[in-house]
């Protein structure tokens, strides 16, 4: 039964490997068009052979879409690997498959050698993966209807817990509907600043499309080696900055905001947990952030420090990942102070049920307030029954169950974060660049402290696979699924006689 | 007896100054300042090199991007490191190859200022260009189909749809 469905969305992955393919016609890139046909190929061979365990598919468990939606992941990535690995770009199959997955669950966080050098249509295929991981491979294939009969156990398996609608497939139709608004609107505006900046059109059209792909998925593959500091344009840094902006708030938000009566939306849309935890933490990390670099040399201009300084933290805190300061700058020209903002910012990062990763706004801010309410109580006379209420998506008690249920994805979070420090510094890595890896990775950040390259150890590149891989999912659908696989491989006990 | 130097006549001067300029056409690098650092260097260079005039060569890549009235941005690269370039239209325009798939960009060998955190371009870091040479045009390469690569992509696609056919009949029956 896993295998059938894990079967559909390989094949969905095989019709979309059609776009690069159909790119590199276009732009006569000829050597890579065989490199997407095989890739295809393949997607559709082992799409068959997994359609072939089952023939008619019955009912989905909870536990199996569980376990679709944990490995589509990585058997995506692998496929997707494919033409990545035969355009010449990536030193191993590993190296290919690690882009494939920080591809997937719009991390950014990238192993390509010579960028500058690489085809439109592996860019093409590189920015797809983001768009599709960013919205969400279930929700791309819940609104093309290849699911008709299970829905919420894949859409809530995926990291979403809200539904925008009422009904989880009209939810995933929205978020693909609303995205593919932004995404041409983005690219149109895009393309006429590049026009203005000197690049030529065809060129503007690939780069208006996969800057708009890059910030409102938060996903952080840039075009060009130098990340966005490659277009030296401020008109470009502030439109990304609010497509960061956009994608790292709640999907299920904007629906309720589309709603009738738009004033009272828009009211209630403000006074949501989320949207003012998420204000306020970057307004502090912005203002901690400022002053940390004032202490240093660097960034001592005003203008630099604006520029440079309110991007980088709207990048970090909204886990998109562009970069506009150079690996050196940001791990040793900052102070360490500026660089520690910057790790903390990506740690938290942006709203559930959006294209961001991290911890989330609304578990922090529920985490605040359940604080505040401990602190009542005990203050309180002890006949007396405080109850907290938070607005999100209406008004709603804050309960035991929903503390602990945020407290345990934190530690949780926190947890990864620290393993994967402690590898990268079991492997010779200074402990700020490996900390800052470990939460990028973790949280789908993508920016680097420059330890991700070809270079780095084996074991290494495995662990950061891992982390975003566990980061993009928020731990509980893997955790179920590798407890349902080891469950499975134990051998049952025969009854007593 | 006195030795007494003759003054070159014109005919010997003019013979001597073209066979300098020959010796320069065909040996250009030895008319050239030696490049005294890399772009890897650049990119790891603290304050240390920070407003020194630095000689290193790159290809460049990418775009020429338009700059405030009369300079342009150019990226270089080399040995897996880039670099922004601030230059002049008229230097930019010797630019006649960029390097992207299947075209090698013009080489350049450039002379600046190194800046980690330039003032003017509001933290960048750059390299203000004073002098700009062409070391190598650059070219337009071909990209052909790889047919054997084709064909397995063919038959791996054709293999599948026979599968996926076997699936689809095979469900028929089932019905």
């Amino acid at each position: 039964m896993i295998a059938h469905y894990l079967g559909a969305i390989v094949l969905l992955l095989g019709v979309i490997m059609l776009v690069p393919l159909f790119v590199s016609l276009l732009m006569r890139e000829f050597e890579t068009t065989s490199h997407y046909l095989i890739g295809v190929g393949c997607a559709v061979t082992i799409g068959g052979l997994l359609r072939l365990c089952r023939i008619s598919p019955g009912q989905l468990e909870r536990r199996q879409a569980i376990a679709v939606t944990g490995l589509i992941w990585i058997v995506g990535a692998a496929i997707a690997a494919v033409p990545l690995w035969f355009s010449g770009h990536y030193a191993s199959f590993l190296d290919a498959f690690f882009e494939g997955v920080s591809g997937f669950t719009a991390t950014g966080l990238t192993m390509c050698i010579d960028l500058d050098h690489l085809s439109v249509a592996d860019n093409m295929w590189r920015f797809s993966m983001q768009f599709l991981g960013g919205q969400g491979v279930i929700v791309i294939a819940l609104s093309l209807g290849v699911f008709s009969k299970v829905g919420s156990s894949f859409y809530n398996a995926e990291g979403r817990e809200e539904f925008a609608l009422p009904n989880v497939k009209r939810t995933a139709q929205f978020i693909w509907r609303f995205s593919s608004v932004v995404v041409v609107c983005g690219t149109a505006f895009l393309f006429v600043v590049f026009l203005l900046l000197g690049i030529d059109p065809v060129r503007s059209v690939f780069h208006g499309l996969w800057v708009t792909i890059g910030s409102y998925d938060t996903g952080g593959f840039a075009p060009q080696s130098t990340s966005l500091m490659y277009y030296h344009s401020w008109a470009l840094e502030v439109f990304a900055m609010v497509l960061m902006m956009m994608g790292a708030i709640n999907f299920a938000l904007y629906a309720q905001m589309l709603g009738n009566d738009r004033r009272a939306n828009l009211r209630t849309f403000l006074q949501d947990i989320e949207i003012r935890t998420l204000a306020l933490w970057i307004v502090v990390m912005l203002v901690v952030f400022i002053a940390a670099v004032c202490a240093g040399e660097f960034l001592t201009d005003f203008s630099g420090l604006m520029r440079r300084g309110v991007f980088t933290i709207v990048s970090a805190a909204t886990n998109a990942g562009y970069a506009v300061l150079t690996t050196h700058q940001m791990t040793t020209l900052l102070t360490s102070g500026a660089c520690f903002i910057v790790i903390i910012a990506m740690a938290i990062g942006g709203s559930s049920g959006s294209t961001a990763g991290g911890i989330k706004a609304l578990r922090v801010g529920i985490i605040v307030k359940s604080v505040v309410a401990r602190i009542k109580d005990v203050l309180a006379p002890q006949s007396a029954r405080n109850t907290t209420s938070y607005q999100h998506l209406g008004r709603r008690l804050l309960s035991s169950e929903i503390t602990s249920a945020a407290m345990t994805i934190a530690v949780l979070y926190v947890t990864t974060y620290l393993i994967g420090a402690l590898v990268g510094i079991a492997a010779g890595y200074e402990a700020i660049p490996a900390t800052f890896e470990s939460i990028s990775a973790t949280s789908n950040a993508g920016l680097s402290s420059g330890i991700v390259s070809p270079e780095a150890p084996v074991v290494l590149k495995v662990v950061y696979i891992l982390q975003m891989w566990m980061g993009r999912l928020e731990f509980l659908t893997l955790l179920a699924l590798l407890c349902s696989l080891i469950a499975s491989a134990k051998p049952r006990r025969k009854a007593r006689k | 007896m006195t030795w007494i130097p003759r003054v070159p006549s014109r005919r010997q001067l003019l013979a001597g100054a073209l066979c300098v300029l020959a010796l320069l056409l065909l040996f250009p690098t030895t008319a050239l300042a030696k490049p005294d650092t890399t772009i890897l260097r650049l990119s790891n260079a603290g304050s240390l090199l920070d407003g020194q005039k630095v000689i290193f060569v790159g290809e460049a890549v990418g775009d020429k991007i338009s700059a405030d009235s009369g300079h342009t941005w150019l990226t270089l690269e080399d040995e897996g490191a880039s670099i922004s370039v601030y230059v002049t239209d008229e230097e930019a325009e010797r630019v006649t190859h960029l390097g992207r798939y299947s075209e090698r960009g013009t080489r350049l060998e450039i002379t600046g200022v190194f800046e980690v955190d330039c003032p003017q371009h509001d933290g960048l870091t750059d390299v203000h260009a004073t002098r700009v040479v062409v070391l190598d045009e650059g070219e337009t390469l071909r990209s052909d189909f790889d047919y054997t690569e084709l064909k397995i992509g063919g038959g791996l696609v054709v293999f599948g749809g026979c599968l996926l056919l076997l699936h689809w009949r095979l469900r028929e029956r089932t019905r």
